[in-house]
């Protein structure tokens, strides 16, 4: 009886010659508010190739969670995808209805959320919910799933996994829900995993774990996984390739280690400056100046210019397009002019 | 340099006061149910505080009985040929005055022992919170009945009977409240500043849920008002005459929804009129506590604007606050 | 979950534990007004054999309506027997009950259709219809569903008493009338509330369509919320039933029990012993209700304690 169809899967984690499992085009979201119209998401490009981890950083109300939330059609009141693509398999996401969109939620694409205490329907088992993507894509039967999910959480290090099925998500901690949340996302074996912000609301050693058990389970199966998170050293720790987000607009993009070494972008290097070196522990911390924008008019140039210590007319004028400065590197200023520049800004 | 950073904080600030305003504006009057409801309560107290000095009080013409509705008499008349109208105009205030009173008085019973049990905890809690429930297990109704009763029947006294037994639905939600803010970090930091426990229940408790005492007044005055009806249902005041004249309390409109002492069947303006105003009364109170709900949820998302001509006006304005160059 | 069924029996046997002691209160309270009654020492007493002039002591007043309680027998008429008071609260717990489901089979659905379709102006009139029924008091309701029903359209045949399913048909839908203004009020407010918490957002991730996000994540937080609202209104819901029974006639426990004036002035109350059955069969009916209303709400929420 196979119920449960589990197809072969090869390791493709850092092959750059397969094609993107996902790929985000232009994509532009906007929220229709009391107080006018939030230009949330304003042209959003990034590609995610099978088995690589994608990390989006950037601050709180850059449009990280939003980008990801539009993709599977999961946006709130009021919230709309205007333009933009979302390919997956040949599929444009965005044009898709909710009811068609419903066979690739969960099943080929799984979500783990922030481990809020909202995460799980506090009125439900947590059991049945991790069995929930099993029965409503019809992968397997009710009785299946329930042994399956077992194993599976078995598989996850939640101890006496039959007793945790059982219990309500009050009842579990916050470690351990956030475990049953990666297996609620995983054990459908999706292709792509959107993590939105996965270890936030964990102290620092259980994020570690949680982070550790997720790529273990991930490289295993070969899942591609695209991570929004605010942390710095969360993402340098797990990512294979950064995308940073600021004002609805990507910023940069570029492999990891490239990313540590050459960081580009004045918005990058404000955030280095913010947060804590290890290697240069007397460094003073220096905030970037100003606060984020309230997107409320659709940004006419540049949207980190009236924070930018370089911003001249042109950033206030014209938002400067993605622009390849070195293989793999990409930044979108106007003051990064090419190949040749290699070189990180001087910290004003 | 740190002063213009302050000053400009300082304008952020007040903008952003501004704006929260306008937006509590506009959550109040979302789909504009709210304002028409204010509106016509407005009305309706200043009909009640004007009606009695320009209207005389209804005289017994016996050949002017259940008339139906004409110029001389918009509402028809009543079995001793009263003016229907000028009986609605002179008993609104009464029946006003039921609803305010009753209350008020069940809000502040109720306030005080939630709040006092939410405070102090403990075994006082545990008493209040088991007379609470004695309160809510007993029929209210029978009581304020055999009170009226007893005590006659008036405006005052039914307010008075109503509002002394329906006080636990507010004490419960007071209670809740005040164990909600006790457990934040604001009272934390009130003890040990030094505040007794009085000082903290009416400077820090009484300021923060004041906002939903107003509301549930304002959906209590509705349902006291309800509450008043049925009990005159259950023993209806008929009406005898007194020299000639109609007592004061038959103009009430709870006591015209019953037919006013006399019977409705087959006169139809008698039922349908009290019953109109009666119900368009209580509905403007729902939709006011209603805005006044959203209000105090902001969480609850506007819907969007159906008249164009107001989001013209603020893009005419230059959408302050959304500026990202400046 | 043992655990769980062990929390819920003990909290729902010591609610039952209470209810004895709450309604003695009841008892000697209803006395104790009754004593408040300038009326009552001057007329005949409601009890055969105790004379009229002087008013019985408070603990002998007590006495007698625990005992009528027990014989449950009670007023001036031999009339009145045991089984007509056991087919009068039988009545009355028809339409109490038969009312209360009506409401929630009608009203639910219509609060759940009027918060997940804001815009649609057909479930948005129903909802305020709904509120609006419920806010016609249920003596006018009475008479409004009679002209309708009975000598409008000529669906229910108009005749007064009890006896049979048509009998029940109107008075039940003039009790929940009252009802569905609240059932549907505070479903959609509910659900509205519920269906923006991220857990929907997170069911509806893992690839669960509307209905199933309604039916097996939604509803039982909202019905949650909407019992909370549903207990303290049990006693109007009773005096609806009391009104309804007055308004077609029915012989339940309202009329029973005489809680209506007979003459020009005269208090509705005899005496205190009167006034403390009154208050006994009310109370017993509204403990009733709210403990099941208990149940419902333990058996609904998981974190409830």
């Amino acid at each position: 009886m196979a119920d449960f169809v589990v197809e072969a899967r090869t390791d493709f984690s850092n092959d750059v010659s397969k094609q993107p499992v996902l790929e985000v085009r232009d994509l532009v979201v906007r929220f229709e508010r009391a107080d006018g119209v939030v230009h949330a998401v304003n042209g959003v490009d990034f590609a995610v190739r099978p088995g690589e981890w994608l990390g989006i950083i950037g601050e709180s109300g850059s449009g990280k969670s939003v980008t990801l939330m539009s993709i599977l059609g999961l946006l709130g009141e009021g919230g709309r995808v205007i333009r933009g693509n979302a390919w997956f398999n040949g599929v444009d996401l965005v044009q898709l209805s909710d009811r068609q969109l419903r066979t690739v939620r969960g099943k080929d694409i799984g979500v783990v959320f922030q481990n809020l205490a909202e995460g799980f329907n506090p009125y439900l088992p947590i059991g049945s919910q991790i069995a929930e993507v099993l029965v409503n894509h019809r992968l397997c039967t009710r009785r299946t799933a329930h042994r399956r999910v077992i194993e599976f959480m078995h598989e996850l290090g939640i101890a006496d996994a039959k007793a945790r099925f059982q219990q309500y998500p009050h009842e579990l901690s916050g470690g351990m829900r956030q475990r049953a949340m990666i297996a609620s996302a995983i054990v459908s074996e999706p292709k792509v995993i959107f993590a939105d912000e996965p270890t936030t609301a964990l102290d620092s050693t259980v994020q570690m774990q949680v982070l550790a058990l997720l790529t273990d389970i991930c490289r295993k199966r070969g899942t591609a996984v695209v991570m929004v998170t605010h942390d710095l050293g969360v993402a340098a720790h797990t990512c294979d390739r950064i995308v940073v987000m600021y004002g609805g607009v990507v910023m940069e993009e570029a492999p990891i280690d490239e990313f540590l070494q050459f960081p580009t972008h004045p918005y990058t290097l404000g955030l280095r400056a913010a947060s804590f070196d290890p290697e240069q522990p007397d460094r003073p911390l220096r905030p970037i100046p100003g606060v984020a924008p309230v997107l409320l008019e659709a940004p006419r140039g540049c949207p980190f210019a009236p924070r930018c210590h370089m911003a001249t007319t042109v950033c206030r004028e014209r938002l400067p397009a993605l622009r390849q400065t070195r293989p793999e590197h990409r930044v979108a200023c106007h003051h990064v002019q090419g190949e040749n520049e290699h070189e990180p800004y001087p910290i004003p | 340099m740190s002063f213009a950073a302050i000053s400009d904080w300082h304008e952020r600030a007040s903008h952003g006061r501004k704006r929260r305003r306008r937006l509590a504006w506009r959550r109040f009057c979302r789909n504009g149910l709210p304002v028409i409801g204010l509106a016509y309560i407005a009305l309706l107290f200043i009909v009640a505080i004007v009606g009695p000095f320009v209207t005389r009080q209804p005289t017994v013409n016996i050949f002017q009985a259940n008339q139906s509705p004409s110029w001389a008499h918009p509402f028809g008349t009543g079995q001793y040929g009263q003016d229907l109208l000028t009986q609605i105009v002179r008993g609104l205030g009464g029946t006003l005055l039921i609803g305010v009173t009753g209350a008020a008085i069940s809000v502040a019973i109720g306030l005080i022992v939630g709040m006092v049990a939410g405070v102090f905890g403990g075994f006082i809690d545990a008493v209040l919170m088991r007379l609470t429930d004695f309160a809510f297990s007993i029929p209210t109704l029978i009581i304020a009945l055999f009170i009226v009763v007893v005590t006659g029947f008036s405006a005052w006294n039914v307010g008075l009977s109503i509002g002394l037994v329906t006080w636990a639905g507010c004490a419960r939600l007071a209670r809740g409240l005040a164990l909600s803010v006790r457990n934040g970090t604001l009272i934390d930091s009130a003890i040990l500043a030094g505040g007794s426990r009085w000082y903290i229940a009416t400077r820090y408790v009484l300021p923060q849920i004041a906002s939903n005492m107003i509301v549930f007044f304002v959906f209590q005055v509705a349902s006291v008002l309800f509450q008043s009806t049925t009990l005159i249902a259950l023993d209806p005041q008929y009406v005898p005459l007194t020299g000639g004249q109609l007592p004061p309390g038959s103009n009430l409109l709870l006591n015209l929804l019953n037919g006013g002492g006399g019977s409705y069947i087959g006169y139809r303006w008698l039922f349908w009129f009290p019953l109109g105003v009666y119900c368009s009364m209580v509905i403007a109170l729902l939709w006011i506590g209603d805005g006044l709900q959203a209000l105090l949820n902001p969480q609850q998302p506007l819907p969007r604007r159906w008249f164009a001509a107001w989001p013209r006006l603020r893009a005419a304005r230059g959408g302050k606050g959304v500026n990202m160059h400046g | 979950m043992p655990g769980k069924r062990l929390r819920i029996i003990r909290v729902i046997g010591l609610r039952i534990a209470v209810i004895p002691m709450l309604l003695c209160i009841l008892i000697i309270l209803g006395n104790a007004l009754g004593y408040l009654n300038p009326a009552a020492t001057n007329q005949s007493s409601a009890i055969p054999g105790l004379s009229a002039a002087k008013p019985a002591p408070f603990w002998h007043s007590v006495y007698t309506s625990l005992v009528a309680i027990g014989t449950l027998h009670w007023g001036a008429g031999p009339q009145i027997t045991r089984e007509l008071v056991l087919r009068s609260l039988e009545i009355s717990s028809i339409l109490t009950f038969g009312s209360l489901f009506v409401s929630a089979l009608v009203g639910i659905p219509c609060g759940i259709f009027a918060a997940l379709k804001p815009r649609n102006p057909l479930w948005q009139a129903v909802s305020a219809f709904c509120v609006l029924l419920g806010q016609v008091p249920p003596a006018d309701m009475a008479v409004i569903l009679i002209f309708t029903f009975s000598l409008g359209w000529h669906l229910i045949p108009l005749s007064y008493g009890w006896g049979s399913v048509a009998d029940a048909i109107l008075p039940i839908m003039t009790v929940a009338c009252f009802n569905i203004g609240y059932i549907v009020k505070y479903t959609e407010a509910g659900m509205r509330e519920v269906m923006q918490r991220s857990f929907i957002a997170a069911a509806r991730a893992r690839g669960a369509g509307t209905a199933t996000v309604v039916a097996h994540h939604a509803l039982r937080p909202a019905l949650t919320g909407l019992l909370t609202f549903l207990g303290p209104q049990t006693p109007m819901t009773l005096f609806c039933t009391v009104i309804a029974e007055q308004a077609f006639a029915i012989p339940g426990i309202g009329t029973m029990l005489g809680i209506k004036v007979t003459t020009y002035g005269t208090p509705a109350f005899g005496s205190g012993t009167t006034l403390s059955i009154t208050l006994f069969i009310f109370g017993l009916f509204i403990m009733v209700l709210n403990l099941l209303i208990d149940i419902a709400y333990l058996w609904l929420n998981p974190l409830a304690d």
